[in-house]
């Protein structure tokens, strides 16, 4: 469970993230979204104790970070958007120096290290020098370091970065995994579509400030308004028009030949009865259905250009 | 937490244990060390020579030989690797994990500084057996328990030097990660040719090896500490220990987090106490010094050592003005009226008031001390630490001033502020000299900066009435004391009266 209240950073001149308030419990995959510097980063890094807030009060599973950070930060695993690695090190050496860092006991590091090897997909580098990995390799092992000592909170700065789709698959499935194991993921990144997927909350930054927070659908909601309903027809056009402008709660209908889209906030029960009476007006429909918003469009509404 | 608990399982420096020995790369320097430290000891043996082995210097230049080796892996290879192997850590990332890892910052301080230096160790170590049995071969058997104290100091300097490169390669900024190795090379270079000068010989091992060396009589100096004659590794022992704790100190705090000052303020003036003392225990090996013209010399060092150290005390404790925004604010946040005084993001004034006093209490104490033996009036002399007391405050006041009015350009501002009142006056002289000035004007010009003024004002001089000197540098350093104590009042009430939240 992560609570942040009223939290400011400051750099020298700026002031990198303003009145902070959020909350993540526990199994929650929670997106943070924003243009770059907007103050993602800062945040992270904050959460982890690695930077001093101006003011602010963030708990770690109800542990205060301000008086009981040994305790609270045990609680964190900690993935940076770049990956910073002991190139002199082999790759399960890498794993070792962390397992030891987190206090896990000896006789159990080698079976937890070829454990989560597996789980990133590098069993085969085991041996291998971290400085031979690919930019890729380096973040599932950056990853598989972050998870190794099982954490409750999970956070991820740009995990994705670098990673070919089959590491992106990977990391998709690992954090549905840590969602349903009732751990609280924080996570940010700019591959927006991905994030839709298996996040199950987002907030939106920009300038330091969190602008809009909540479900993928309540956000997209609030900052898109309700979506369009697309209609494509075979046959009927006109009489289509005719039915559209008649009916109560549908507004702005555009027509571009055969395709018609229309605004209005209508329910799924509303949009099948509409869908009926076409049909039963002789309408040869050939699609019918509300355009899917995503994180994308949500991010561009919001904050496309660069703040820094 | 005991060291036995922070060395057990210790990560950081089971890593450089991993990556610093592995076999391939450490076996062939091994040998080689082995072969050069065999060669040294072969050519101070008397099968070398065994026919004038007692009259010739064989076994004398080997021993220095074999010292000047592991000085090598002590104060060269050690310094340099754990500098590089921190500031490689902070510049890549990797501290920042060490950092958000449950690990005490002790384990990790203690992981870099064994781990970073334990290549350089290992091969300092595999020299051992071979210095010892030179030892044990010394023509004169009664200096061997005096030589096997060498050893000794050489590992605990070792670890004074250790210790400050590991500060240096955690506080170095990010874009000179690359160079720390050579700034601590740099400050094991200095620190060695002020051997000469006894407070600051002790931070290495050369006056327990001149002790035991054949120049012993020969020595510039004698050993002894507020007058008590004592052995020269004690007298190491206790000018290193308690710097080496100062030290793990700033380095605990900079390992706990990044922008940390290195010292608490009442930490802060306890090292400028210490090292206060130190320096005064010192001052009758300084009364002794050979090549001392005058009884001043002793007092006058003592004088501008400690104003050095009190402004560098002053200047590591002065918080910039992100810093005292954050402070107030935190306090604020917790019902507090004000910023605690002694809290380290608070402003520097209590500390160089402090700093003021007792550098006012050390170097009175010095002048007390020969007191009668030469002519120094006391006008004269109160003038003369007036000066540097003025010039202490108002560097404080100053420093804090220009990075709370300019943020980050403040210490361009204040770097062109100590240009114009320590240099230009010096400069503004060396013009008068050259226009032919009078000498009397080239003086005055001169006395306008403190280091110079401070020195003027302790002789009179033929063209000068007793007491202008002094007069003239005391009265510039107190109108810049009251010009910065005003400016300092404005610009601190403005950020303390920032409200809690924006």
């Amino acid at each position: 469970m992560i609570s942040v209240r009223d939290l400011r950073v400051d750099y020298d001149d700026v002031c990198a993230v303003s009145d902070l308030t959020f909350d993540i419990g526990p199994g929650e995959i929670y997106g943070l979204i924003g243009p770059n510097g907007a103050g993602k980063t800062t945040t992270l890094r904050t959460l982890t104790g690695l930077l001093e807030p101006t003011y602010g009060d963030i708990l770690l599973n109800g542990l205060d970070l301000a008086t009981d950070r040994e305790e609270a930060i045990r609680q964190v695993g900690f993935m940076p958007d770049f990956s910073p690695m002991y190139e002199d090190l082999m790759v399960w050496e890498f794993l070792d120096l962390f397992a030891a860092s987190y206090f896990v006991p000896i006789d159990q590091r080698k079976q937890l290290i070829d454990d989560y090897l597996q789980l990133v997909d590098l069993t085969e580098k085991r041996d291998a020098m971290t400085a031979g990995l690919s930019r890729g390799m380096c973040q599932r092992l950056i990853l598989a370091k972050t998870l190794l000592p099982s954490p409750q909170i999970v956070l991820l700065d740009e995990p994705a970065s670098g990673m070919d789709p089959n590491g992106r698959n990977l990391l998709k499935s690992i954090l549905r995994e840590l969602g349903a194991a009732g751990k609280t993921v924080l996570i940010s990144s700019h591959i927006l579509s991905e994030l839709s997927e298996f996040c199950t909350s987002v907030g939106v930054m920009e300038r330091g400030k969190l602008v809009v927070s909540g479900s993928v659908a309540e956000v997209s909601e609030r900052v898109l308004g309700s979506s369009a309903l697309q209609i494509e027809v075979f046959a009927g056009a006109e009489r289509c028009a005719e039915l559209l402008a008649q009916t109560a709660g549908i507004s702005d209908v555009r027509q571009d030949g055969n395709r018609f889209t229309c605004a209005g906030a209508q329910g799924a029960e509303e949009d099948a009865a509409l869908l009926a009476a076409l049909v039963t007006a002789g309408i040869q429909i050939i699609g019918f259905g509300r355009k899917k918003e995503d994180l994308e469009d949500v991010f561009m509404k919001i904050g496309a250009k660069e703040v820094s | 937490m005991s060291l036995i608990s922070l060395l057990h399982d210790n990560p950081v420096l089971v890593k450089h244990r991993r990556s610093q020995l592995r076999r391939q790369q450490i076996i062939p320097l091994l040998a080689i060390v082995v072969v050069i430290a065999g060669c040294i000891a072969w050519a101070g043996l008397p099968l070398a020579n065994p026919a004038n082995w007692r009259e010739n210097d064989n076994w004398h230049t080997a021993l220095i030989m074999m010292f000047i080796l592991q000085g090598i892996f002590l104060f060269v290879i050690a310094p340099l690797e754990v500098a590089n192997s921190a500031a490689r850590a902070r510049e890549g990332g990797m501290m920042d994990f060490h950092r958000v890892s449950p690990q005490q910052p002790a384990a990790l301080a203690l992981g870099f500084l064994l781990g970073g230096s334990l290549r350089a160790l290992l091969l300092y170590a595999s020299t051992l057996p071979f210095l010892l049995l030179l030892i044990f071969l010394d023509p004169m058997p009664a200096k061997i328990p005096a030589l096997l104290l060498v050893p000794l100091d050489m590992l605990i300097s070792g670890l004074f030097f250790t210790c400050a490169a590991l500060l240096i390669g955690l506080s170095v900024p990010e874009q000179k990660a690359n160079h720390a190795g050579s700034f601590a090379l740099l400050l094991v270079i200095l620190s060695f040719f002020a051997w000469m000068l006894p407070p600051l010989c002790y931070l290495s091992f050369i006056p327990t090896v001149l002790a035991v060396s054949k120049e012993y009589s020969q020595l510039p100096f004698g050993y002894s500490f507020f007058g008590i004659a004592a052995p020269p590794f004690l007298l190491s022992l206790l000018h290193q220990l308690p710097l080496i704790g100062f030290l793990w100190l700033a380095v605990e705090r900079t390992m706990r987090r990044e922008r940390a000052f290195p010292f608490s303020k009442p930490q802060a003036l306890l090292f400028f106490a210490v090292l206060g003392l130190l320096t005064i225990g010192d001052l009758s090996v300084l009364h002794m010094h050979h090549y001392e013209s005058s009884s001043l010399f002793g007092p006058t060092t003592v004088l501008y050592v400690l104003l050095v150290i009190a402004l560098f005390v002053g200047a590591i404790v002065t918080p910039r003005l992100t810093q005292l925004e954050t402070g107030v604010r935190h306090a604020r946040k917790l019902g507090l009226a004000a910023l605690p005084r002694w809290s380290d993001a608070a402003v520097n004034l209590p500390v160089i008031l402090c700093l003021g006093a007792l550098y006012l209490l050390f170097t009175r104490a010095a002048f007390l001390s020969v007191s009668g033996e030469e002519g120094v009036s006391r006008c004269n002399m109160l003038l003369m630490l007036a000066t540097a007391v003025f010039t202490i405050l108002y560097f404080g006041l100053a420093h804090q001033f220009f990075l709370l009015r300019f943020r980050k350009n403040g210490f361009n501002y204040f770097g062109l502020f100590l240009f114009a009142a320590w240099v230009l006056p010096c400069l503004l002289s060396f013009v008068a000299v050259i226009t032919g000035a009078e000498s009397h004007t080239v003086e005055r010009l001169c006395a306008l900066s403190p280091w110079a003024g401070i020195g003027l004002s302790l002789h009179s001089t033929q063209n000068t009435p007793d007491a202008l000197l002094g007069l003239l540098s005391a009265s510039m350093a107190l109108v810049l004391v009251v010009v910065f104590f005003i400016l300092y009042r404005r610009v601190v009430r403005n950020v303390t009266m920032l409200p809690a939240v924006l």
